[in-house]
Order: structure tokens, then C-alpha cells, then sequence
């Protein structure tokens, strides 16, 4: 992966407004369905009529059992559960629905991803970036 | 979306800040495997289960391809993956490099909208434990 070096001003902390350098992913792309189907129509013998189908019956049980509350396992991607954020109130008499402030959705990868993940090859692009201090 | 579509929340005593505090907390519903998931994609699907799982594989792999060439994946209805990084501020441009700036490499995901509403749109029902009826008691 090709990652850049960046001086940026902070804008939160104790530091807040300092200049400093840090690295960051450079411009990406957002990779589409359609370009997944045709690596996948590769890999296995389905067709690309076959993966579409598959993959919107995929997307559409995984929305639904969510949305049911499971977790759901995702094999070697990982597993996709809801979640709730939720205000903490004194009485238990007043704790109720109301107090839920927002729900949303967790995304925990499988270790194994992670792992080959945290080991994959970076190269600096632009080390020629200068101080403007 | 259907009636049946909701989640459960349990109310627990929780200490928050120190302080005793109520808190609704969700209660997730049976995991669904990865197995339960290839056979209902089977019932909708005119493929086999087998096939749904090989799918899934391939998947994975290719949504991987992509994260280790730094890009973005998105799935349609379901969400963005994306190799997320955690960095650390240097003060000089000498000291930025991988080995100083770079905690952690890991998979991160942003959910679709069309998902975020099917959560949003889900009832919700408090958990409540069921109690035994007088009868049912053990004299």
C-alpha cells in the first residue's frame, strides 16, 4: 500500500494548532461491486449472473438478520452485529426505549484478516516532503 | 420491513462516572453462522449452499486483494471496507516513517445507508425475564 507523508495542524488535544507530520493513505478509489463479481466469477465457477444474484440475496439476508438483532457470521470476512448507544438515567423506572440515543452497526474482522492485514507491505511516496517550519 | 424486525434491549445497573446508574443495553439475538447464513441464500437463490460458501471465500479474498492495495471496497447495500490506520504526530519530517507513525493496520468498515435505516426502522422491545407462575412453583 503507498502511503504519504503529511503536515498537517492539529485540531483537537493539548496540542491543538501545532504543525506536525504524520502518515496517511494516499488518494483511493472505491472499488465497486461489479469489480468484485468479475474476480470472483474467476475464482469459482459461478457465473457473473450467478454471483449477482448471490451477492443481493447476501446483502439483503445479512440487512435483515441485523436488523433482527443476530450477529452474523460472515466466515472469513468477519461478523457484522448491531449496537445501541444509551443514555445512563437514575431511576430504573425511567429507563426506557427514549433513553437508546442511536443504533448502528459493528463490523468485527476475523483475527486471521487482521493479522495479514497488520503485516502487508507500505511504501512511502512522497519522503522528499520538506519542513515549513 | 417486516413486523418481526426488532431488537431487544435489557435495562442493567451499570456505574457510570462512579455513579449508580440504569442503562439499556442491547441483547443480541442467537448468532446466525456461517453455515445458517449459506442456506438461506440457498432458499432464495436457485444455487446450492456449497456455492453460496465458495462465494462468500472468494469474496473475502477479493475484498482483501483490494484493502492490501490500500483501496476502499464498497458493497452495495451492505457497506465500505477500508484499511484503517492509526498514526502517531511527529514533529519532523526526518522522523516520519513507518516504524515511528504507524500503530496499528486493521480492517475498517462504514455501513450503507440502506442498512443504518433498517436498524433505525427496527422496533425496539425490552427484555423481560419470565416468571414462574404460582403454580409452576416447587412446594
Amino acid at each position: 500500500m503507498e502511503i504519504y507523508i503529511v503536515h498537517k495542524k492539529l485540531t483537537v488535544g493539548p496540542h491543538k494548532g501545532k504543525r506536525c507530520f504524520t502518515l496517511s493513505r494516499g488518494p483511493r478509489r472505491n472499488i465497486a461491486s461489479g469489480n468484485l463479481l468479475e474476480g470472483i466469477e474467476n475464482a469459482t465457477t459461478l457465473s457473473f449472473a450467478d454471483g449477482e444474484m448471490i451477492f443481493r440475496s447476501l446483502v439483503e439476508v445479512v440487512t435483515e438478520k441485523v436488523s433482527q438483532g443476530h450477529s452474523v457470521d460472515l466466515g472469513p470476512l468477519g461478523t457484522i452485529k448491531p449496537t445501541i448507544k444509551a443514555t445512563g438515567v437514575e431511576n430504573r423506572k425511567d429507563c426506557n426505549a427514549k433513553t437508546i440515543t442511536n443504533r448502528g452497526v459493528q463490523f468485527i474482522a476475523r483475527t486471521e484478516l487482521n493479522e495479514r492485514l497488520k503485516n502487508m507491505s507500505l511504501r512511502v511516496v512522497n519522503s522528499k516532503v520538506r519542513n515549513k517550519q | 420491513m417486516a413486523l418481526n424486525n426488532y431488537l431487544t434491549y435489557e435495562v442493567k445497573s451499570r456505574k457510570i462516572f462512579g455513579r449508580d446508574r440504569w442503562i439499556a443495553t442491547l441483547r443480541l439475538a442467537n448468532r446466525c453462522s456461517f453455515d445458517e447464513i449459506a442456506k438461506e441464500v440457498e432458499a432464495r437463490t436457485s444455487c446450492q449452499s456449497s456455492e453460496v460458501e465458495g462465494f462468500i471465500t472468494a469474496l473475502a479474498h477479493e475484498i482483501e486483494k483490494y484493502l492490501h492495495m490500500g483501496e476502499n471496497v464498497e458493497i452495495e447495500g451492505l457497506g465500505t471496507f477500508y484499511p484503517k490506520m492509526t498514526t502517531k504526530v511527529v514533529d519532523n519530517v526526518e522522523e516520519a516513517t513507518i516504524k515511528n507513525c504507524i500503530s496499528s493496520i486493521t480492517v475498517g468498515f462504514r455501513p450503507h445507508t440502506k442498512l443504518k435505516n433498517a436498524i433505525k426502522n427496527a422496533g425496539l422491545k425490552e427484555y423481560t425475564k419470565a416468571k414462574l407462575k404460582s403454580n409452576d412453583k416447587e412446594e
